[in-house]
């Protein structure tokens, strides 16, 4: 018999991690996160790599060149934000992007508040976007790049920068005749919002509380998404953001293309707003690595996307948020130009692609742009953390089972001195034995399922907590409305 | 009338010109026992990113065009078609090197399997020649016991296995049967088989037909390595072993006398970073002593009458008979257009 399967082993094992259940559950709690974090350490986790064939990072030397002056149409649409502090210049960049010779088009949508907040009225908004087809091919497949339109009184930065290079970018493009895909440049408002009413009218899914308009201008199916948050002027740095709605994130390959391309033009990427450590292997490093690492996770368990970028996963569309960081007098900044190389490189790198990204890791965790962290690596000591629930409850059990034993041994017990004296009863005594057997066995499956029963509740409770949550803001809005 | 005479003296003619030539004496001409060349070229890989395979193929292609095998005598299977892809920042052009830009694509080529049409199958099929009665003459591999055929292939490959267009193999026993099918049909007289993929010695380590001389760009374990890419198109461009073997062959003259010995040295570990594997124990002859242009062009031999031949003046005879023969009752008929190959 193995060592797991004799079950005068397995009796033994069973009382041995019983005697010391406490300790052990103690021990394998402290180790686990001790493991957990341990990964961040450079030399235990793997360096990034391509798994995409087909994307090609870096290989074709990036042309891109303003042919418009974008200082001087960055200047004309912040006086046209100014204008009106609390609106966006919707038809401005229609007009311009319909001049660069793109199918422009404008989609409105409503926003009905829960919990009746608007009071009944629908608030409206309408997106911006241009279609750049692809010459030789036909439009079965598109990339995404998209902008928020934050109005002049709008806590979060601007990104008039962004607009103007995607404008640039667009009469770039548009003289190419290398495209497979089309290019879809899009300019939402109402930050996330806009753009998951442009995602539903898209994708012609409806929902109740945010209703958009068909999308008349359509391209083929999305395969991949950047969306940008760049401030006006020279920028230092940029911070990619790739933590979506429900954590869930992008595949590693388009981080990774990101970064490749971002370090090919030399310039600085950062993650969480931290760099990659000098030395990784100093403690210093390993401090940095481990904040980066958590501070990855508190984003991914807060649930609510990081960028706009979040609302395009839903979709299986790969997308992140590239946000450009000002610094003021810094000698390091460089100009918008750079980062439309940066963005010809990834967009050429999507367009050799031939499948949705499948290929590379979809659930990891990042201690810094060039390491990784995937789920076969982060999963073990994460399941040695939680293996003290279940050994705590595989000890409720056993106890329960202990003292129904107990209770029968003694029963049997009594019974034996009653009956042991009379020999022609010993059949009696087996058969009584044999009854006895059954009744533990009957007492044991009882202790088994009272085990169960004891965490009925808990799954119970759980359950309920998820519908009503669920269910929940409509329930309140439908009992509102009717006080 | 005087044809024959005519005939003779151009004969003659021709051989003091093509001794002027090559200097060399009139036994080497027919040391070599074959007719006529062809080529089948494979390329079996698709998509942007195996753009070098196309240009590997391609230039193969126009080496051997240039060395003298006509298209007629060329089966070319191209996989995908890199010339016309939307990725493809030059339309209508495939580059095999970043500086030169030779575009061996060019207006004239002839590509006779394209796209899905290059199976496992229908390589086997041209091959042994066991095609459907449909397929046109272009498409058929139609060599005989005195033709040297050259088989390149190239694309994916691996241990004892080619990859074709992604979704099918062809194994080292297939390759090795249907060479064997050939002989036993007497479809060649000597193969020249090239293979430049990743651990391609594999492939041909199971023939077991004569007259086979075969090299591949790596051993077992190892994978051949692209060469360079073009930065302005974006990819590889060529492979390690096709570009050294292209320098080579652009050395070659349809009447130069290198030998296939020379052309299997080319490509030392240094330069191929992979190790080039040969085998030369199927082949009859010495390596050393067969010419390139036995297989990479198709010089034709001139026949050479060392005695002098008194021709009588047979024309008028002939003429007489014919007429006679004019009279008789036999009907006449047209050849039979495509002999169907046994």
């Amino acid at each position: 018999m193995g060592l797991l399967t004799d079950p005068k082993r397995q009796k033994k094992i069973v009382e041995a991690i019983s005697k010391y259940n406490n300790w052990l559950c103690v021990l394998c709690y402290l180790s686990g996160v001790i493991g957990f974090l341990a990964l961040a350490y450079q030399p235990l986790n793997g360096a990034t790599y391509f798994s995409e064939n087909a994307l090609l990072p870096g290989l074709v030397t990036n042309e891109f060149y303003a042919e418009i002056n974008m200082n001087a149409l960055a200047s004309e649409l912040k006086e046209e934000f100014n204008k009106e502090k609390r609106k966006v210049p919707r038809e401005w960049i229609y007009n311009h992007l319909r001049e660069i010779g793109l199918d422009t088009y404008i989609q409105n949508y409503s926003i009905k508040y829960p919990l009746d907040i608007a009071k009944g009225q629908n608030i409206p908004g309408q997106n911006v976007y241009g279609i750049l087809r692809a010459k030789r091919s036909a439009s079965t497949e598109a990339v995404v790049l998209t902008t928020p339109m934050r109005p002049k009184d709008s806590d979060l930065p601007s990104t008039t920068g962004g607009i103007v290079l995607m404008l640039a970018m667009a009469k770039y493009f548009r003289r190419q005749t290398y495209w497979s895909k089309d290019i879809i440049f899009l300019v939402s408002d109402h930050e996330q919002i806009g753009l998951q009413a442009w995602l539903d009218g898209y994708h012609d899914i409806k929902s109740e509380y945010i209703v958009p308009s068909d999308v008349m201008g359509r391209s083929g199916a999305i395969q991949a998404a950047i969306n940008l948050e760049i401030p006006d002027g020279n920028i230092r740095y940029f911070d990619i953001k790739i933590e979506g709605m429900n954590g869930q994130l992008p595949n590693l390959d388009l981080f990774n293309l990101v970064v490749k391309i971002c370090n090919q033009e030399g310039v600085d990427v950062s993650f969480h707003r931290n760099f990659d450590p000098m030395d990784a292997q100093s403690v210093d490093g390993y401090v940095q690595s481990v904040k980066t690492m958590l501070e990855m996770m508190w984003s991914q368990a807060a649930g609510t996307p990081s960028g706009n970028h979040g609302l395009f996963h839903k979709y299986h569309i790969e997308a992140v948020t590239l946000q450009g960081i000002r610094r003021k007098n810094s000698n390091y900044a460089f100009p918008l130009e750079r980062t439309g190389r940066i963005l010809e490189g990834i967009f050429r790198s999507l367009n050799n692609l031939l499948e949705r990204f499948h290929q590379s890791f979809f659930f990891y965790i990042l201690p810094g742009t060039r390491n990784y962290i995937s789920i076969g690596m982060y999963m073990p000591p994460f399941a040695v953390a939680i293996w003290v629930t279940l050994k705590k409850d595989q000890e409720n059990e056993d106890k329960e089972k202990k003292k129904e034993k107990e209770k029968s041994e003694k029963e049997g017990e009594e019974d034996e001195d009653r009956e042991g004296k009379h020999t022609e009863e010993e059949l009696e005594k087996e058969v009584e034995e044999l009854r006895k057997t059954i009744m533990d066995e009957d007492v044991e499956e009882e202790a088994a399922a009272e085990g169960l029963i004891s965490i009925m509740p808990v799954i119970l409770i759980s359950l309920m907590m998820g519908v009503f949550s669920y269910t929940g803001p409509d329930f309140i809005t439908m009992f509102l409305t009717t006080f | 009338m005087a044809a024959p005479m005519v005939n003779f003296y151009f004969q003659l003619i021709a051989f003091a010109f093509l001794h002027q030539c090559t200097g060399t004496s009139p036994e080497e001409f027919f040391k070599s026992g074959h007719t006529n060349n062809w080529a089948v070229l494979v390329d079996t890989s698709r998509f942007w990113f195996n753009y070098r395979h196309v240009a590997n193929v391609l230039s193969i292609y126009r080496s051997c065009k240039r060395l003298g095998i006509p298209d007629s005598r060329i089966i070319l299977m191209v996989a995908d078609d890199m010339a016309c892809n939307p990725r493809n920042p030059r339309p209508a052009t495939v580059f095999n090197n970043a500086n030169n830009q030779i575009n061996v694509y060019g207006d004239d080529v002839e590509v006779d399997y394209r796209g899905y049409e290059v199976t496992v199958e229908n390589f086997i099929r041209v091959l042994t020649g066991r095609l459907p009665p449909s397929t046109p003459r272009s498409k058929r591999l139609l060599s005989d016991e005195h033709s040297n055929v050259l088989v390149y292939m190239t694309g994916h490959g691996g241990d004892g296995f080619l990859k074709f267009q992604d979704a099918e193999e062809i194994s080292n026993v297939e390759l090795a049967d249907a060479f064997e099918q050939m002989w036993q049909k007497r479809r060649y007289h000597e193969v020249f088989f090239m293979i430049d993929t990743c651990q391609a010695e594999s492939m041909f380590q199971k023939f077991y037909s004569p007259n086979i001389l075969a090299v591949a760009s790596s051993k077992v374990g190892e994978d051949s390595l692209s060469h360079h890419v073009d930065p302005s198109i974006g990819v590889y461009v060529i492979d390690r072993y096709t570009y050294y073997a292209l320098e080579f062959l652009e050395t070659v003259t349809p009447g130069s006398k290198k030998t296939m010995g020379q052309f299997l040295e080319v490509c030392p570990k240094y330069q191929c970073i992979s190790t080039v594997a040969k085998r030369t124990d199927l082949f009859r002859r010495d390596v050393n002593k067969v010419l390139l242009t036995d297989f990479f062009g198709s010089v034709r031999n001139v026949e050479l009458l060392p005695d002098s031949i008194h021709l009588q003046n047979a024309t008028l005879h002939t003429h007489s008979e014919d007429s006679s023969d004019v009279k008789s009752d036999k009907p006449l008929s047209y050849a039979q257009q495509f002999p169907m190959p046994v």
